[in-house]
């Protein structure tokens, strides 16, 4: 164990590997070459239409104790990655390691197949009932939580090899073009599911819309696919389109979103700027309110890059803003508008944020808007843990955003349901204090002391600005101090920053 | 004078909604004992206002209470409990200058046992007996502002509210018994919380019948009011002239104050001051 650059004590091996300690962003350097997949051959004339999922894992010759990948544009109405493992774990085949961009409510099923050893482990975000039963000791081996780049750089870097990649896939021809805009369970793009297509041994491509050679637009391309299996329905659109898609109507809400706002306006605002939308009532409620001052300004955006929504769309159409880049889609109007809009482009996961790369979306952001479950008087953010110290959440691009934007804004409530939010110390550490700049609470805005010109571009504002300890204080005098959650020594998950090295460890929760 | 342009109603037995009073800027927040509380939660209502009143911060705004009306059984231990920690009782049903004395002499034996400061009392006018006797109600010592409501005024002139063609009539009867004794008129609420235009028209049409402000029952409908309540810009630049031609008078030992050839009447002066009061707060 070693003590790393956020103080955290962390182990120098998880799962037999070896991993080092987080240093700081920028501080380690990336090293070797790229690694490459299984090179295979469709010969002329075969067909890669396969009728069964049992028949297809016989194809790709899955092994016990093989990695299996799956990408998770169709969110919490995904069917496949239940549908493939179930068929695993029915045909015997134990000790896998899943390899998913993010796991959802819909996947409990899973938590069973930890149990029965069919899942060895699970390396990949855990939003919701996986993550709790895996806080609760449920799985073998430890978890590792990667950042949606983070896990593009395993992947590249062959930290992790994928055996076999199973593409949840809304339009397929028979050859195996793919794309996410059209059919019944249409996602949006299919970024997540390009790294894996280009890296796995295997790929399978899973289809409730078979279109005739060849599909069009194209996202994962034929060469790269070697089996298409159509079924029934691969998803439910109504669980697809599952991000939080309302403007927050809470006034406290509202309060955090507009201070974000004037925080954007006085150190960011200016014709040909850039910024990251989301989803979550909070950030739609930015984006919102951030189109009305554009407009009213007469200012125009150079790009979105998105998690992208109606608002977006809106201002695209309005042209507030000349391009969207898009990885992800929340709703049928980013799908509509990545078909049709010619400047709304869906990019590669790979070209969003990964540290080891030459230069990410990230880097060209001037503002970046998150949340958090917890944030520290560091400026430290915990994004994955609650705090009773269960896993209840991925990192999603967090780490990415707030590495690469000019201007990082956390925002968060003072405290919910009485529990502290801005803390003396986040119950695990996602993101560093050194890539966050402004934490907004209803209650006013803390600014980090390094951002001196942030500190300078806020004279004269409304906004109330406080110490972040003070902020802190505040909190604990309306709650209370927070109980430390109750944990055991076990290490059940690792957080890796987005270059590979570990930032925080999250333990076993005991039960009361 | 107190800028009331919002008081916003929170309903007294819900802490969740009271814990963030403090945050949205409301000139005055009214926790509520009477309409929005069940008769089966006035008592622990009293008691979660009595500690939040003590406990929450309320921020630069106002606390007032809404106690029961006098004809009910708890307006008195209302009185009691959160008298000590309120600045400004707000009364229900209110219709004489008599159930302003009882309500009076009640409040001065609470602040003389607890050597509080003399609070003010904002009455409503619910029925027509309060409109008729409303001009008398305004001149107690103890009334800082006249407030109304259309609900049960409504109900005792027998006609249904969203019909009623009588209401800038009731409007206009509580701005002359409320200005005629130099008091605030304060207009009710806009009951509808997502319509934002509507509610701006409505609180701006409020501000131009000679209300001081409106009723509020979500903080979102908080800063719409302060805007339609801000002076225009021409407005403002009239008021300083005002003032500034006032202060000119002043120092020249002049009776008489003139602008542009113009005569300016003391009332007016009065009402650039307000104006610019209404700005600067802005």
């Amino acid at each position: 164990m070693s003590i790393n650059a956020v103080g955290r004590e962390v182990p120098s091996e998880i799962n037999e590997v070896k991993f080092k300690p987080f240093a700081g962003d920028g501080k380690t350097p990336p090293e070797g070459r790229r690694a490459g997949s299984l090179i295979r051959m469709t010969p002329k004339g075969r067909s890669k239409i396969v009728n069964s999922l049992e028949e297809v894992i016989k194809k790709v010759g899955l092994e016990d104790g093989m990695t299996v990948s799956f990408h998770h544009h169709l969110r919490n109405g995904d069917f496949v990655v239940n549908m493939v493992m179930e068929t695993i774990r029915r045909m015997g085949f134990k000790d896998i390691r899943l390899f998913p961009t993010a796991l959802f409510p819909v996947h409990e099923p899973l938590a069973l197949m930890l149990k029965d050893g069919t899942i060895r482990r699970i390396e990949g975000s855990m939003n919701g009932p996986v993550g709790e039963a895996v806080s609760y000791g449920a799985m073998r081996e430890t978890a590792v939580l990667r950042s949606h780049s983070g896990r593009v750089r395993a992947v590249e870097s062959g930290e992790v090899h994928i055996d076999v990649a199973f593409i949840a896939a809304p339009t397929a021809d028979q050859y195996g073009n793919l794309n996410g805009v059209d059919g019944p369970s249409a996602c949006g793009p299919l970024a997540y599911g390009m790294v894996d297509a280009c890296y796995a041994d295997h790929v399978v491509a899973i289809t409730d819309h078979l279109v005739p050679y060849p599909a069009y637009p194209i996202s994962i391309y034929q060469h790269n696919v070697d089996y298409v299996v159509p079924i029934d329905k691969i998803g439910d659109p109504k669980g697809i389109m599952s991000g939080t898609l309302r403007i927050t109507t809470s006034p406290s809400r509202l309060k955090i979103a507009r201070y974000a706002l004037e925080v954007i306006d006085k150190v960011a605002l200016k014709p040909g700027f850039s910024f990251q939308a989301g989803a979550g009532g909070i950030s739609l409620a930015v984006t919102k309110f951030l189109g009305d001052l554009m407009r009213k300004r007469g200012i125009k955006a150079s790009f979105i890059n998105g998690g992208v929504t109606k608002y977006v769309v809106d201002m695209l159409h309005e042209g507030l803003v000349d391009v969207v880049l898009d990885g992800q889609a929340f709703d049928l109007d980013a799908v509509k508008s990545l078909k049709e809009d010619s400047n709304h482009i869906e990019t590669p996961l790979a070209m969003y944020g990964n540290p080891y790369s030459s230069g990410g979306i990230v880097n060209m952001l001037d503002a970046g808007v998150l949340g958090a479950t917890e944030v520290d008087i560091d400026f430290n953010v915990n994004v994955n843990t609650h705090s009773d110290g269960l896993l209840l959440h991925g990192i999603g691009g967090h780490q990415e955003v707030a590495a690469g934007s000019a201007l990082t804004i956390i925002t968060v409530p003072l405290y919910r349901y009485r529990v502290p939010v801005v803390r003396e110390r986040v119950t695990t550490v996602t993101t560093p204090g050194e890539v966050v700049d402004v934490v907004v609470t209803e209650y006013g805005i803390a600014i980090n002391p390094k951002r001196d010109d942030i500190v300078e571009a806020m004279r004269g504002s409304k906004v109330p600005i406080w110490d972040i300890q003070d902020l802190q204080k505040k909190a604990y005098k309306i709650c209370g101090k927070p109980q430390e959650p109750k944990t055991t020594d076990d290490i059940i998950a690792a957080i890796l920053w987005r270059d590979g090295t570990i930032i925080d460890v999250v333990y076993k929760v005991k039960k009361n | 004078m107190k800028l009331r342009r919002t008081r916003l109603y929170v309903p007294g037995n819900n802490p969740h909604l009271m814990e963030n009073v403090g945050l949205y800027n409301a000139d005055a927040v009214i926790l509520d004992l009477e309409d929005s509380v069940p008769v089966t939660h006035k008592f622990d209502a009293r008691i979660l206002v009595k500690y939040s009143l003590q406990n929450i911060d309320f921020g630069k705004s106002e606390k007032w209470v809404r106690i029961n009306g006098i004809t009910t059984p708890y307006w008195k231990k209302d009185l009691r409990e959160v008298l000590p920690y309120c600045e400004v009782i707000n009364l229900p049903k209110v219709e004489s200058y008599e159930d302003m004395e009882m309500v009076d002499a009640e409040m001065s034996i609470i602040e003389d046992e607890n050597g509080l400061e003399r609070r003010e009392v904002v009455p409503i006018i619910e029925t027509v007996r309060g409109l008729v006797n409303a001009r008398e109600i305004a001149s107690h010592p103890r009334v800082a502002a006249l407030a109304w409501g259309g609900e049960d005024l409504t109900a005792d002139l027998g006609i249904p509210r969203k019909k009623a063609l009588i209401l800038d009539q009731v409007r206009a009867e509580i701005v002359f018994a409320a200005k005629a004794n130099k008091k605030q008129a304060l207009d009710t609420v806009y009951s509808n919380i997502r319509d934002e235009q509507g509610l701006f028209e409505y609180a701006q049409r409020a501000r131009y019948m000679g209300f001081d402000g409106i009723g509020v029952i979500h903080p979102n409908q908080i800063e719409i009011v302060h805007q339609a309540f801000r002076p225009t810009d021409d407005e403002i630049e009239e008021a300083r002239k005002i003032i500034e031609a006032a202060k000119e008078a002043e120092r020249n030992g002049k009776a008489v104050i003139s602008l542009n050839g113009r005569m300016i009447d003391p009332p007016v002066v009065e009402r650039a001051r307000k104006i610019l009061q209404f700005a600067e707060v802005e």
